[in-house]
């Protein structure tokens, strides 16, 4: 089988085990709503034991490999392939072994050993959770270093061995960060809207570990916010302003525990959203006066969700309730809530107020009809610096992010197309792609002619540079995924 | 920043991304940026909570919202502590007199924030 072909089972399979983990967290195994997603599943399982006589889908520091493959780079695949590992990882499974054989009961058990798993469950748990589901011909493995440490644990009978993928550098550290706090916002999201007190351990955690990503390297980060394949708009979108809101702290110098609390208020400034129905926060299209109204309930609604997670709330849940209150107030106070006197915005507030418009600004997805590019939207967002935001503040943000943000697609000089790959020290002239020849190619330093829609032009920025990022990691170019 | 008004020719998307790129530059901006960061050291948990409850109740138009969050505040004032509420107590009572005080308020919800802010001056009385 040629590599490419592998490449489709490969995203098939990380696609419908992504689908088939959520349905069991939702679903029982004999409810519809869970097996038309287990139908398909078998099939990529079985796709992949056709070709390879076992599937071995492992954490690695450079992602989700499947019988020592790394996976696609478009970004539906990541998506699944962050959520699939970010599961494995929380709960301590380096790996899920399927063998020949392996059929619909094996796969129903992975799903609700993943699915009824406590959030703190460790992989002996999960492991007895298959034995007690009669799985036959799947297993969980630890991860390799643990296996190692523990004098090894034999793999699975033919399955090949791990490829050696490139060291775990910034931009796979910085996505696996990424998709952790996905994870974990989503795990809180889902508590308030069951109406219940979930854990933030998790959330802490994952906040903790993008602090230290955005210290490392916020260029890949804000690469990542450039997906948009999500399938709830909410959460990718608080991780983006947790991005966002701490690269700004980091520039303000702000570090350690002030920095995480930061990360946290950002992460949960939509905390309130759990509390409106999803026909609302997913309608398309315009809402009216009345949903407006309720939507602009969620300041007030997150605030009390967060605020009700203790009895007496400590100074990283204060600030988070605080922002939740007033990051749509505006540094005027002409937002929403209106104030009740003329205190002035938390700090972190303004922060966070500024990496939520940025954010929703370029997803299309609130203020504007059509998403503006980053290069628009700082545009748009400095006409409004004086009255809806701190000036110093949007400045700070600016110096982060760039004048031409990472994706935006410019128009040189030379009348070529090119891609914000990376902001540095000169923000007019930023590292850059060349995309007309139809295999991108890193440019020199040129001058800008304009910025140009990328939606317009027919551009996916992400998945351009995830191209790229993979040919310069040498995980070569992958078939687009089958979805 | 209204000369960054949305250009329309080249000339002025030039000029826009120019005055952007002056805005990015923070050299000089030290000092600033060190009040941003004292700032961030002053934040008062306390302080901001006792501010934030009594807004979520500004906040709050109808009745059963109203209700529950002034629920919320007097369970977060039990929570606060003789210690916490000596703190806080003036914050609060200034707070609650001045919402029950309030334009286009009725006259059950300024009977009850009156009676919060008497509960809140009698405990202070008796915080060492």
């Amino acid at each position: 089988m040629s590599a490419a072909a592998a490449a489709v089972l490969d995203a098939e399979l990380v696609w419908r085990l992504f689908v088939l983990l959520k349905a069991a967290c939702v679903y029982s195994r004999e409810n519809a709503g869970y097996r038309e997603h287990a139908v398909p599943a078998l099939a990529a399982l079985r796709a992949v034991l056709e070709a390879d006589g076992v599937a071995r889908l492992e954490t690695g520091p450079d992602g989700l490999r499947l019988n020592g493959r790394p996976l696609s780079r478009e970004p539906g695949t990541q998506t699944a392939a962050g959520y699939v590992g970010a599961q494995m990882e929380r709960h301590g499974v380096g790996a899920v072994v399927a063998r020949a054989g392996a059929g619909a009961g094996d796969l129903d058990a992975l799903a609700y050993a993943f699915a009824r798993a406590g959030r703190d469950a460790r992989l002996e748990e999960l492991v007895a959770s298959l034995e007690a589901a009669g799985a036959r011909e799947l297993s969980f493995a630890p991860p390799e270093a643990e296996a190692r440490a523990a004098g090894g644990v034999e793999a699975a009978p033919g399955a090949p061995a791990p490829a050696a993928g490139p060291a775990a550098g910034p931009a796979a550290r910085a996505r696996r960060s990424f998709f952790q706090a996905v994870d974990a916002v989503e795990g809180v999201m889902a508590g308030l809207r069951a109406g219940e007190r979930p854990s933030l351990d998790a959330a802490e955690r994952a906040v903790s570990e993008l602090g230290r990503r955005v210290l490392e390297d916020e260029q890949a980060l804000f690469e990542l916010t450039l997906l948009r394949e999500f399938d709830e708009y909410t959460y990718a979108h608080s991780v983006n302003v947790c991005v966002y809101g701490t690269a700004i702290g980091a520039r303000l110098g702000l570090r350690g525990e002030v920095l995480e609390e930061l990360g946290q208020a950002c992460l949960f400034h939509d905390a309130g959203k759990a509390r409106l129905p999803r026909s609302l926060l997913d309608k398309p299209g315009e809402l009216d006066a009345d949903e407006w109204a309720r939507m602009r309930r969620h300041p007030s609604l997150g605030a009390r969700a967060l605020l009700g997670l203790r009895a007496r709330p400590g100074r990283a849940l204060a600030r988070a309730a605080l922002v939740a209150f007033e990051h749509h107030r505006g540094a005027d106070g002409r937002g929403y809530p209106r104030p009740r006197d003329a205190r002035p915005q938390d700090l972190f507030s303004r922060v966070c107020a500024l990496a939520d418009a940025f954010d929703a600004l370029t997803s299309g997805r609130v203020y504007a009809k059509r998403a503006l590019t980053p290069h628009e939207a700082v545009l748009r967002m400095a006409q409004s610096a004086h009255a809806a935001f701190d000036p110093l503040l949007f400045r700070v943000f600016l110096n982060a992010v760039g004048v031409f943000p990472i994706g935006t697609l410019l128009e040189l000089d030379t009348g070529e197309r090119a891609l914000v790959r990376r902001n540095g020290a000169d923000p007019l002239h930023p590292s850059l792609l060349r995309l007309d020849d139809g295999r991108a190619e890193e440019l020199g330093p040129r001058t800008v002619r304009r910025a140009l829609s990328a939606l317009e032009e027919g551009v996916d920025p992400a998945r351009r540079l995830e191209e790229f990022n993979a040919r310069e990691s040498g995980a070569g170019l992958p078939e687009p995924a089958p979805r | 920043m209204s000369e960054l008004a949305p250009p329309l020719d080249e000339q002025g998307r030039a000029r826009a991304a120019e005055l952007l790129a002056g805005l990015a530059d923070l050299t000089g901006e030290a000092e600033a940026l060190a009040g941003r960061r004292r700032e961030a050291a002053a934040f008062a948990p306390d302080a901001a909570l006792v501010e934030l409850y009594l807004d979520l109740l500004a906040a709050e138009d109808e009745p059963a919202g109203w209700a529950e969050a002034l629920e919320e505040l007097e369970a977060f004032i039990f929570a606060l502590g003789r210690e916490g509420l000596a703190a806080e107590a003036p914050r609060l009572a200034e707070g609650l007199g001045r919402l029950a005080s309030g334009a286009g308020l009725d006259a059950e919800r300024a009977r009850r924030l009156r009676e919060a802010a008497a509960a809140v001056a009698a405990a202070r009385g008796e915080a060492p």
